[in-house]
């Protein structure tokens, strides 16, 4: 009964090449995504060799692809070239830097155990509907040998997030419809089909929450400085690197904008390096002082974390005040981020 | 109206991609901004910020797809149209319309599969699609070319 609906076939289907019709579309979808994320060939190491073992022409199949390869990297090696005014070829940089640089660069953004794709990534895509999946790669191998092959070698680069699970979705998705089914056989299906149901609806309510309310304030932060800033302003941005969107979202260019940067040390011979952000943040009320007056700002962005440990001098001694408050969030994401948006104006 | 099921499917899961695009209004990853949004921006207006990743003695990102975008951009300034409502909410209806060309390369590949309703209602029942695929983040668009190759791949027998 199980192994009817085992999809085995499903992936065969994949690789089941026995005619030799040529299939471009296939090596042009590959490449293409290489080209736009490096990463995106990990499946595909599994999935290209698979198919020139099932293949009954293999040298038409490998010829295919290396023209489709070649003939897409030379088109985007012109059109970064012409972007950066450089001979460019990004894939080569991109694994350099996020691999084999000296000062670990990806580290930067946050340091991950081995197993947070199984205990953190894979939970927060899921939530309780994640055992289903467990279960599902009883009866599918194959696409579970091509997902854990994926997450093991993301799981090699110790920067990780929940994101990078995106582009195997699809495949999760089946494992998870395999569980169900496998499920609901075993406690058969009338008496339990509702509970299954409901874990459907619940997950609809936590993707509206997400998607309308939680940090809302980061993005309605640029509706309001676009319409009720005047020209000549200058606004900082005192808030974690990269916490709003930026000039795109004002279309002005007759504001200044100024932000903490966190750039990653990209110099081999600087040691103990701290970006900008982690350094304001150290000494907060030190470094606004400082930053006031470098950057001569009239407008003050921060959420309520910061606002609260500086509120004092920003009013006494600096003469900002208070001239909106936003909602961002009930979740406090972390100790830097906040629940309230502050804008201050300068008196 | 005499419409077959697959027509019907065809139409909630455009229905579900509209509504995700209209209700997705809230930040998820400073990248969608930063290395989408504020590139293309950069592209079609000659003012936006370009973070390391974009310096020419670093260059590890691309710019074929902020090149895309800049193209709607562009086509927006060209009818004086170039509000940032309108500019943001057309790259995003723009995604939406790739993540809706996915789903019908996962209909196709999915075709003939005994679980393909239950699959589906996975799919578009997680939270995480809802949330994501309006956005303009680069794992959209690899997840979209994985189903496609996935999809084109069934041709092979």
């Amino acid at each position: 009964m199980i192994k009817n609906c085992s999809n085995d076939h499903y992936f065969d289907l994949i690789s089941s090449s026995h005619s030799s019709s040529s299939n471009f579309a296939f090596h042009f979808f590959v490449s293409l995504s290489f080209i736009l994320r490096p990463t995106s060939a990990i499946p595909f190491v599994i999935i290209y060799p698979y198919i020139l073992y099932k293949t009954s022409n293999r040298l038409r199949v490998l010829i295919e692809a290396f023209l489709c390869f070649t003939l897409l990297n030379l088109f985007n090696i012109c059109l970064d070239s012409y972007m950066y005014n450089q001979w460019t070829f990004v894939p080569y940089n991109f694994f350099y830097m996020n691999f084999f640089h000296p000062n670990s660069i990806s580290s930067h953004y946050g340091i991950n155990n081995l197993f947070w794709y199984f205990t953190n990534g894979l939970p927060m895509i899921f939530f309780y509907r994640l055992p289903f999946i467990y279960l599902g790669t009883m009866n599918s191998k194959p696409i579970t040998i091509l997902i854990l092959f994926t997450i093991f070698i993301y799981t090699l680069n110790i920067h990780k997030e929940f994101r990078f699970l995106t582009q195997i979705l699809p495949l999760l998705f089946i494992l998870e419809a395999n569980g169900i089914e496998w499920t609901l056989k075993k406690l058969k299906w009338k008496q339990f089909r509702w509970i299954i149901f409901l874990a459907f609806f619940v997950h609809l309510i936590i993707g509206i929450y997400f998607s309308l309310i939680d940090r809302q304030g980061q993005i309605s932060v640029m509706d309001y400085l676009r319409k009720n800033i005047i020209s000549k302003n200058k606004i900082d941005f005192l808030m974690p690197c990269h916490s709003t969107p930026y000039y795109n979202f004002i279309h002005r260019n007759d504001i200044e904008l100024n932000f903490l940067t966190c750039q990653p040390n990209l110099d081999k011979n600087i040691k103990n390096y701290i970006d900008e952000a982690d350094q304001f943040f150290l000494k907060p009320i030190q470094s606004l002082k400082q930053r006031l007056y470098s950057y001569n700002s009239t407008y003050l962005i921060m959420f309520d974390t910061l606002y609260n440990q500086v509120k004092d001098i920003l009013e006494d001694e600096q003469g900002f005040y208070v001239k909106y408050i936003l909602f961002n969030s009930h979740i406090q994401h972390t100790s830097r981020h906040g629940k309230m948006i502050y804008i201050l104006e300068k008196s | 109206m005499l419409l077959n099921k697959t027509h019907k499917i065809l139409i909630l899961i455009l229905l579900f991609r509209l509504i995700s695009w209209f209700i997705v209004r809230t930040y998820f990853i400073a990248d969608e901004y930063w290395q989408t949004f504020e590139i293309s921006h950069l592209l079609a207006f000659g003012y936006g910020y370009k973070t390391w990743e974009w310096r020419s003695d670093v260059a590890i990102r691309s710019y074929l797809y902020p090149f895309i975008i800049s193209l709607i951009y562009r086509l927006a300034a060209l009818f004086h149209l170039d509000t940032a409502s309108i500019l943001i909410n057309s790259a995003t209806l723009f995604q939406t319309f790739l993540a809706f060309i996915g789903d019908l390369a996962y209909l196709k590949f999915l075709h003939g599969h005994k679980l393909i309703f239950l699959i589906l209602l996975c799919r578009f029942t997680c939270w995480y699609t809802m949330y994501s695929s309006p956005r303009l983040i680069i794992n959209n668009l690899e997840e979209i070319l994985f189903i496609f190759s996935l999809a084109s791949a069934k041709k092979y027998d």
